[in-house]
């Protein structure tokens, strides 16, 4: 097949962007990791139990599901507090205040743009 | 000119290609003599990262276009009338991104098509490339004894290619980012004023 030097310039184009990584996650994931942030934006820590409450985002199978998910995507982390072990509370990693802080700033870069 | 031209007709696009790629070149030379340490060897080379890319994105006829103007500023500037010394450098310039970029399309780590290229692999595609540039050039120029200090040489090439195609690509970042928000201020003029 003939090279497309159009489309590899492109592709280099892409590469030389190198937007910030997306995380890996589908709606209903976003929807649980809006929750949880929205929570400590508000001085409080969602506990899993809390996470399979979340009714009006999904059934308690998908939302165990898709908090395994964001687990293993590395975006939030069950932690413990103190020495209650028992429950187990919904922290952000990282890379998830990474992921809040990359929207906000594109939320201010939008309303400081000219007009 | 036509793009559609520039994309499609491999001819023309060789013939851009050589003679932006030989502006650059020649302009490259002149602003930065001061800084040509050893033959060959320039501490800064802007015309390394351009050689790379040019190479990354047209292949063989970036190859064929670095190796025409290698060719027409050795026997025309660096050493001239030399004409096997100016071949073999034209060879070695045109043949190591060649290699770089076909090694890594071997090896899976990229496709043909660049369409999984990432940062991560084009900075080390940079890094290899660099090496194995500057190996190639100053291995030519000690065989034909050019230069005596081969390692020197190696040292101050290696140097000048790295920060070539790391300000290549720099410079490239920041052309797309200040495109980017010139589009993006147009389509905002376009809105009608918030209430």
């Amino acid at each position: 097949m003939k090279k497309n030097y159009y489309i590899q310039f492109l592709n280099l184009l892409k590469a030389l962007e190198h937007p910030p990584k997306a995380p890996d996650i589908d709606v209903t994931s976003k929807l649980i990791l809006d929750e949880v942030a929205i929570s400590l934006a508000k001085g409080e820590m969602l506990t899993v139990s809390d996470v399979m409450g979340l009714k009006h985002i999904g059934s308690p199978a998908t939302l165990h599901r898709k908090l395994n998910m964001l687990i293993a995507s590395r975006m939030v982390d069950p932690i413990f507090q103190g020495n209650n072990r028992r429950t187990k509370y919904i922290a952000l990693t990282e890379e998830g205040e990474a992921y809040f802080r990359r929207l906000s700033d594109a939320i201010q870069m939008t309303r400081t743009s000219p007009r | 000119m036509n793009s559609k031209l520039f994309w499609d007709n491999r001819f023309i696009t060789f013939l851009v290609l050589t003679l932006v790629f030989g502006t650059v070149y020649a302009l490259n030379n002149l602003l930065t003599a001061p800084l040509l340490l050893a033959p060959g060897a320039h501490l800064v080379h802007l015309p390394s990262g351009i050689k790379f890319l040019l190479v990354l994105v047209f292949g063989m006829v970036g190859a064929l276009s670095v190796f025409t103007v290698s060719l027409v500023a050795g026997l025309g500037f660096f050493f001239e009338g030399e004409l096997p010394l100016s071949l073999e450098l034209a060879v070695a310039n045109a043949l190591a991104p060649l290699m770089t970029v076909k090694f890594f399309i071997d090896q899976q780590l990229v496709q043909h098509d660049l369409s999984d290229l990432r940062w991560k692999t084009l900075t080390i595609m940079g890094l290899v490339y660099a090496a194995l540039n500057s190996a190639m050039n100053q291995l030519v120029l000690y065989w034909n004894r050019v230069i005596h200090d081969l390692i020197d040489g190696l040292q101050i090439m290696f140097t000048g290619d790295i920060t070539g195609v790391v300000l290549v690509m720099v410079l490239m970042r920041l052309a797309i980012w200040v495109v980017k928000r010139k589009k993006v201020a147009a389509k905002d003029h376009h809105l009608p004023p918030g209430p």
